[in-house]
This record gives structure tokens, C-alpha cells and sequence, in this order.
């Protein structure tokens, strides 16, 4: 497995000389969220097949492929698939695409429209995992903190427990809370013949380049 | 033991088009074909560009490649094809089939282009005879005709694989058109019926691909018992009249491709212009002839 390369994301523009392709493997709701403007393909983690990805967008055994994630734990995981598959030109993209971003990598970010003015052509979209871990360690916090206060000051080492937990998925970058959400049905890609074309294919995000090329930016040296 | 050739594909989102390189990669013997290539064509501004050529050419080299073969599966009427370009820069024989003659015979008048565009397929290498066989560097490979969407479509197989044009594309998207002129969706469905008697697990690649839905990315390959499973229009229990009637009502009132004027004109000669004057080249328009 060492031979699995890094590549720093100010680098990336040069992928498509190399005749490489990125691959991101975050969730559909991340990458609906926000993903890379160059082209890419996406295919969840959980879902990836490497041989069968290769075959059917036609790229042969030597292609580079460079792998992409949040923050670049995924990434590796799918790049050790790809070793173990006998592909020999496999990259992590360090740093995932929180670092693309502080490198002045264009993201698009879209913007979900809560209303129902698109009519019967409106189309969920799943929330990201990152945004269901907030959602749910604060309403751990908020309601054992009520109960902790007006109850029983037992209910206190809930949050002093949802505390440690994320200050640790902040230092290691590992989240338990993350990797059992990723598990659920919601968060299983759609699967690849999806019907949903006809006439409301209609889930245009509005391309915001979320950030100018900042050459001063932390965390892009 | 059946060869399976390695296959690099190469997307053009302007047009859905895929252009193949292919070859043997455990092979000393490098010589390898490349079938049904782009030339980046302006509608509106009327500048062409070899960016994706130039892409297959880069790839070519960097796998230190040899081209033998510029395969083409038809006359395609969306897109330009980089045949005459590619050949220049990396030789080989442009290659189509024989049935091309009768497509000359259709659209050289409309044209008015008999003066650079020979009508007995002059400008191709060569012209292949139906189910001829042939070889790309130690493959062996054959050409069958697939007529349908039209009359001179062909497919190439190569070992394992086989490269279908416009004949069938994947199970979610169906199968070609057939109401240029010469089309036919009779001979189409008997075309599917000769690919889908391939084995069950040959590669079957496409020449376009119309993603149906936002979230599936373009591809380029299904199986043949995919197609056999679950084709749009070919899937199991079709029958031949239910196809025609399917895909003429799927025909009536298409518009025809943005490209269809420069495409047809520019790849009867094996993707040029066509001869100058003074030094510019142009693509004739014919009023009222679609």
C-alpha cells in the first residue's frame, strides 16, 4: 500500500495534463453541498468498486486518480481500494476539500431552496453528514444541559461527554458519530440508473465560487 | 483464449461523444486503433479547435502508442470528427465501411461538394467489406454491419469487446435515432439483435452517452447481458414491431443536431474543411435541404 502518492491541492490543476481524473467519495449530500467546479467524478466511498469504476467510464489500468474526501481520511481509505485492485497511479488529495478550498480551489456551493416554487419538479436533498452531526450533538447538549440544570446535575456528563468527543474528532479527524451516520439508509448514494430525468431534471445549484485565489490563506503553504 | 484489449476513453461534453483508444497493454506489440474521434466545431463563430484531438494525441504518446487504425463507426451528423488531424500527426489508416458510398451518393449533392469530396470514398484508406476481419497490432478484430441509424453504421469488434457507435447506447438511454435520411428503425432492431447475440459478457462501448439524470455521471461501457436485461429499447421480450413503433414515435418531430450541416459535409472528407478559396476555407449551409 505505500505506494499511494499525495498530492497538495494547489496542485491540482495539473491532473488534467496528466490525463488524471478526481474522484470524490464524500457522501451525496456533501457533494451536493459543495464540490469541486473542475471536473470530477463522485461516487460514494461505501459504493466504490474500483475495477468496475475503471471499466465503465472507459480509464485504463495506468490512469492517475486522485481521491478526494472531506478531509482526506476517506480519501485514503478509497486509495488503499484501488492499491489492493491492482492500480498502480493512486493519489490522496491532502487535506480533502476543506484545503481546496483555503488554496482558492473553485467550489460550487449550492444553495437548497426550502420553497415549493419549483413545483412537482422540487427534489429533496439529503442533508450532509457533517451538518446531521452538528444537528445532533446540539440537541444532545441543549437537552441534557436543561436536564442537568432543572433535574438532575447527573445529566451534566452528557455534554462534558459530547464535548470530549468532539474536541477529539477535531484533533484526529476520526468521528464515531460521523462514521455510524454514513451507515444509515439516508446517507447510501442513489443508486447509478437514476430515473429522475424527463422533464424536472431540474436541481441546478446556483455556482457560487465560494472563495478568490488567496495566496496568504492559512493551511496553503 | 479471447484477447481483451485495454480501452481508453476519452468524453466530449460539448457533443456526449465518446472517442476510444485501443490496445493490447501486455503486449510488446504498441500499435494500437482509435475509433470515432472530435473536432471541436463553433456553431456560431465558425472556429474549430483540436483541443480534444490533441488530448488523444497526448494520451497516445504518453503510452507510447502507435497508431495503426482511425476507425470510424458512421458519417456522425453531431459532431466533426478529427480523422484527416489525427492522421496527420500520428499516421495510420482512416477506415470506414463500404456502405459509406452510398451515403456520399445521398449528401455530396446537397453539398454541391463533388469537387472535394470524391464520391468513391477516395478519401478514406479503406473502405471495409461487410464482416471483414482485420487486426490492431496482435488483436484480431471484424467489422459487422449495423444499419438503423444509418445506413452505414458500423461496429467494430476487438477481442472482448465491441465498439457500437450509434447502434445501441446504454440501457438507460436506449439506441440512436433513425430519421436521417437512409435510416431505418426496422434495421435497427435487427442491427441490436446481431450485437445482442455477442457473448453474454462482451464489453459493449458506446458512441454517445445521454446521462438521464443528474446524478449519473457519463459512461461509456454496459455488457451485453446488461443490454440483453435491461436496454431501454432493446430489453428482452421487444418485439420488432413494437421497436418501430416505439422509436418512431421516440423520432417524430426531433429536431435535427445542432451540427448536422458542418458534421455531414466536414466527415465525407474524413473531417476537412474542404478546398480553399484564397486561402479560406468554408462550410456550405444549403437552404431548404434538410
Amino acid at each position: 500500500m505505500s505506494d499511494i502518492q499525495t498530492i497538495h491541492p494547489k496542485d491540482l490543476h495539473t491532473v488534467e495534463g496528466k490525463g488524471g481524473v478526481i474522484l470524490d467519495v464524500r457522501t451525496p449530500g456533501e457533494h451536493s453541498d459543495a464540490h469541486l467546479a473542475r471536473p470530477h467524478a463522485h461516487v460514494p466511498l461505501g459504493e466504490l468498486d474500483p475495477a468496475d469504476f475503471m471499466l465503465r467510464r472507459g480509464l485504463d489500468r495506468e490512469t492517475p486518480v486522485y481521491m478526494l474526501c472531506k478531509a482526506g481520511t476517506r480519501a485514503r481509505a478509497a486509495a488503499e481500494k484501488f492499491a489492493a485492485a491492482g492500480f498502480p497511479n493512486v493519489h490522496v488529495i491532502e487535506g480533502g476539500i476543506i484545503a481546496c478550498d483555503d488554496c482558492g480551489e473553485d467550489i460550487n456551493a449550492m444553495v437548497v431552496e426550502t420553497g415549493t416554487a419549483a413545483g412537482s419538479c422540487a427534489t429533496k436533498q439529503p442533508m450532509s453528514v457533517e451538518r446531521q452531526v452538528r444537528l445532533i450533538a446540539g440537541l444532545v447538549v441543549l437537552v441534557t444541559s436543561a436536564l442537568g440544570i432543572w433535574v438532575n446535575p447527573v445529566w451534566l456528563y452528557v455534554p462534558l461527554a459530547v464535548g470530549a468527543g468532539l474536541s477529539f474528532s477535531g484533533v484526529s479527524g476520526f468521528c464515531l458519530m460521523a462514521e455510524t451516520l454514513k451507515k444509515m439508509p439516508w446517507n447510501k448514494g442513489l443508486k447509478q440508473q437514476a430515473d429522475t430525468g424527463g422533464a424536472c431534471g431540474i436541481i441546478k445549484p446556483d455556482n457560487i465560487p465560494a472563495s478568490s485565489p488567496g495566496p496568504g490563506k492559512p493551511g496553503c503553504a | 483464449m479471447t484477447l481483451k484489449p485495454d480501452v481508453r476513453g476519452f468524453f466530449d461534453p460539448a457533443t456526449a461523444t465518446w472517442t476510444y483508444v485501443v490496445w493490447s497493454s501486455g503486449h510488446e506489440d504498441r500499435r494500437c486503433a482509435i475509433i470515432d474521434s472530435v473536432l471541436d466545431y463553433d456553431m456560431h463563430s465558425g472556429r474549430h479547435s483540436t483541443a480534444s484531438a490533441d488530448a488523444v494525441i497526448d494520451f497516445v504518446k504518453a503510452r507510447g502508442l502507435e497508431v495503426e487504425w482511425i476507425l470510424e463507426t458512421h458519417i456522425h451528423a453531431d459532431h466533426l470528427t478529427a480523422a484527416h488531424y489525427l492522421r496527420a500527426k500520428l499516421g495510420g489508416k482512416i477506415a470506414i465501411s463500404r456502405h459509406i458510398l452510398a451515403v456520399l451518393e445521398t449528401w455530396a449533392p446537397v453539398f454541391q461538394s463533388a469537387e472535394d469530396t470524391p464520391l468513391d470514398g477516395s478519401q478514406f484508406d479503406v473502405l471495409f467489406e461487410d464482416d471483414q476481419q482485420f487486426t490492431i497490432g496482435p488483436m484480431t478484430a471484424k467489422m459487422i454491419h449495423t444499419p438503423g441509424h444509418t445506413p452505414a453504421d458500423t461496429s467494430y469488434i476487438v477481442g472482448d469487446a465491441v465498439f457500437v457507435g450509434d447502434a445501441m447506447f446504454l440501457p438507460d438511454v436506449g439506441s440512436g435515432r433513425c430519421d436521417f435520411p437512409g435510416g431505418n428503425a426496422g434495421d435497427s432492431y435487427d442491427s441490436g439483435q446481431k450485437l445482442l447475440a455477442l457473448p453474454p459478457e462482451t464489453r459493449m462501448y458506446v458512441g454517445h452517452d445521454y446521462p438521464p439524470g443528474p446524478r449519473r455521471e457519463p459512461q461509456c461501457m454496459a455488457t451485453v447481458s446488461e443490454q440483453r436485461a435491461g436496454n431501454l429499447r432493446f430489453h428482452q421480450g421487444v418485439t420488432r414491431e413494437r421497436f418501430i413503433e416505439a422509436r418512431e414515435a421516440a423520432d417524430a418531430g426531433k429536431g435535427v443536431p445542432e451540427l448536422i450541416l458542418p458534421s455531414l459535409q466536414v466527415n465525407l472528407r474524413t473531417g476537412q474543411f474542404g478546398k480553399d478559396i484564397n486561402g479560406v476555407q468554408f462550410v456550405r449551409l444549403p437552404v431548404d435541404k434538410l
